[in-house]
């Protein structure tokens, strides 16, 4: 059963992280009263994590990739439209991390009003999933897309100032949450593979879509005059309790899901239709997906966030930045193994190449990515760079690549981007870094770092396997069926 | 382009199996082969009833003679360590016997196959592999923004006993959700050779 078989692939994922913080915990940095929940956290990660990728690809994703399908069937480019941006804004609306950065952002600058910002992201998010559902169907090469959008975010980040450009990079990662991203990904499936073509336009649409809350975040700090900080955000690590964190995290994915939820539902009696049979599966599934994510994200937020804080603070107090970053790029690399959507996306990559492209290995240059920009990341706070330039660069050469880079790569490259800064960077991994940096202010951008490295590790792949194929060494398998 | 006048060996083995089985078959004399990623359904019934009896599978398919294909199949029963079934379809130099095997395709549109499944089980069938694949035909010339539009298809392979192939065949086409011109298409045939490639099985 698959089932089983998930439950060890995802095993393998979260005890190299346990097995790390257990020697931490016998060595230098024992965890005390935090041992046991960290312990009871790693179990919750691993079944709840099993529970949801079980479920998401006998729930979400053949009702994404079913829309996908029937939107580009019905041959009406507005109606097209309007669907795919009803989903972006009611999926981005619900979504609690988008609230929480919200608060974030109006506590920096107090002239932007909460809610007003969480509309505009919510309607950055539609506009851009539509951009990016337009380019699949009409073919426009992905990397023109993101030249031309970027460039935008370019110029509008560098007037901004860093503070900001952070923050709107993070609003990027914050937007897509653990549900929505694996139905983005399979609408996007779901599209192109109705359409006559070869792989290249599968991926991008995630990709697309996670330009348009960086815009919306950069538009609104432009236009509103540079008012006064409301004081530092406060990211005290609460002592909870493990049933207020569950019921915590099951609210907050129901607000988060519902709408979803309801547009879903409604689409199989107005146009989707599955039959019988295959509708309880879904339903099922679905079900599966719900209770998977509660139970990791309980998992996290109970076991993992407080040690992840704990560690950074008590490891930079007592010993040499050369170990706080040594530790940033192991953490980065093995934490991101256990991100739920990372999962999606690289068993969808191996799906549409039919094998061609494994998804081990689409995972370990995502791990390269994520465990470098962690490493930067934390580098960053203790030297005090600035951030423009991470993001000068950092995407700057994502951009130039995507002109040598097989269009099939940057779309995974982008979409990685968007599933990488999952429910496990927004914990751990940034609890780690604000336990180093002491203060709130410098622990932005970590997300956006993340959510930028997969762009370059990624694209690196790709260029490696095209000079692989152009050696012209042939291989047994005659990928071809699928999709 | 090499044409064949032989049988087509068709393979069903566990996910990330195939490439075993293609070096095992082309030391025993195949010349090449296809590797297609499938689905499997289970036949637990409990598993089946919470959805999650689905298992990656990978469908291998091999142009071959009989003789030549009856020594794949005893290679990879001594290797002993891949799971899954191989039959041989087409016809034998030997046409007296009468072929205990059938194997049933179906091909429709995409999203049916879990129903498909459920009827032709309460046929008779034991368990079926799914793979995915694209259509040509009616919706040819469906055109949107300039690119072409295809039906996307689920193939469905059932490997039943002859005796319950018109049975299945039957609970398959009479289907309330499938009626509807145009939505695919079930055929049958023969199997000369049927074989576990387990060895204890």
């Amino acid at each position: 059963m698959d089932f089983v078989k998930k439950l060890k692939e995802t095993l393998g994922s979260v005890l190299p992280i346990m097995v790390i913080v257990l020697v931490l915990n016998f060595t230098i940095a024992p965890l005390g009263d935090l041992f046991w929940p960290f312990i009871l956290g790693g179990v919750l990660l691993i079944v709840g994590l099993s529970l949801f990728l079980a479920g998401t690809d006998i729930g979400m994703v053949p009702v994404g990739e079913k829309l996908g399908s029937v939107l580009t069937r019905k041959r009406n480019i507005w109606f097209m439209l309007a669907i795919g941006f009803i989903i972006g804004f009611a999926v981005t609306l619900a979504e609690p991390d988008v609230n929480v950065l919200a608060s974030q952002v109006n506590s920096l600058n107090s002239s932007i009003p909460k809610m007003t910002l969480v509309v505009m992201i919510a309607l950055g998010l539609g506009v851009f999933v539509d951009i990016g559902l337009l380019r699949t169907v009409a073919r426009f090469p992905l990397k023109w897309v993101l030249i031309i959008f970027y460039s935008i975010v370019f110029v509008l980040v560098c007037i901004i100032g860093q503070s900001m450009a952070s923050i709107s990079f993070d609003a990027s990662g914050a937007t897509t949450g653990p549900l929505a991203v694996p139905f983005l990904l399979a609408l996007g499936l779901g599209v192109s593979g109705s359409t006559k073509d070869d792989q290249d336009s599968s991926f991008g649409l995630t990709g697309v879509a996670s330009i348009g809350p960086i815009l919306a975040v950069a538009l609104m700090v432009m236009v509103s005059k540079s008012g006064s900080a409301a004081g530092a955000v406060s990211e005290a690590v609460e002592d909870e309790t493990f049933w207020d964190c569950f019921l915590g995290t099951l609210k907050n994915t129901a607000i988060g899901f519902g709408p979803l939820l309801a547009i879903i539902l409604v689409m199989q009696f107005t146009m989707l239709h599955f039959p019988k049979i295959k509708f309880r599966n879904i339903c099922l599934g679905i079900i599966y997906s719900f209770v998977g994510i509660v139970i990791f994200l309980t998992g996290v937020e109970y076991g993992f966030s407080a040690v992840g804080w704990y560690l950074g603070q008590t490891i930079s107090k007592n010993f040499s930045p050369v170990l706080v970053v040594g530790l940033a790029l192991l953490f980065g690399g093995i934490v991101v193994l256990a991100e739920p959507a990372v999962w999606v996306l690289t068993s969808q990559v191996e799906d549409v190449t039919a094998g061609r492209i494994k998804r081990s290995l689409v995972m370990i240059f995502i791990c390269l990515g994520v465990a470098i920009a962690v490493a930067l990341a934390l580098l960053r706070i203790l030297l005090h760079i600035n951030y423009l330039w991470f993001v000068l660069i950092g995407v700057g050469s994502a951009l130039i690549m995507t002109l040598v880079t097989p269009p099939l790569f940057t779309g995974i490259a982008f979409d990685s981007g968007g599933v990488a800064s999952g429910p496990m960077s927004t914990t751990f991994l940034l609890s780690f870094a604000l336990g180093v940096s002491g203060s709130a202010d410098m622990g932005f951008g970590l997300v956006g770092l993340i959510a930028m490295s997969p762009l370059i590790a990624i694209q690196i792949l790709g260029i490696i396997f095209r000079f692989k194929e152009r050696s012209g060494k042939k291989e047994v398998r005659n990928a071809g069926t699928a999709q | 382009m090499l044409v064949l006048h032989n049988n087509l060996m068709i393979a069903v083995v566990n996910n990330g199996q195939a490439e075993r089985f293609m070096s095992i078959a082309k030391e025993a004399g195949a010349g090449g082969g296809t590797i297609i990623p499938a689905k499997g359904t289970a036949s637990n019934r409990i598993l089946r009833l919470l959805a999650l009896g689905d298992k990656s599978k990978e469908v291998v398919l091999i142009v071959i003679d009989h003789e030549k294909g009856k020594k794949i199949v005893d290679a990879v029963r001594s290797d002993g360590k891949i799971q899954g079934v191989a039959a041989m379809l087409g016809s034998t130099k030997e046409k007296t016997m009468s072929s205990k095997w059938k194997m049933i395709t179906i091909i429709v549109n995409t999203g049916y196959a879990d129903d498909i499944m459920d009827a032709a089980r309460k046929a008779g069938a034991h368990g079926g592999t799914i793979t995915h694949a694209r259509g040509t035909g009616t919706e040819e010339d469906a055109k949107f923004l300039g690119v072409q539009i295809v039906p996307e298809k689920e193939m469905i392979f059932i490997l039943c006993a002859a005796d319950d192939c018109d049975k299945i065949v039957e609970a398959v086409s009479s289907l309330k959700c499938l009626d509807e011109p145009g939505i695919g298409i079930i055929y049958t045939q023969d199997v000369v050779d049927f074989k576990n490639l387990d060895p204890q099985k």
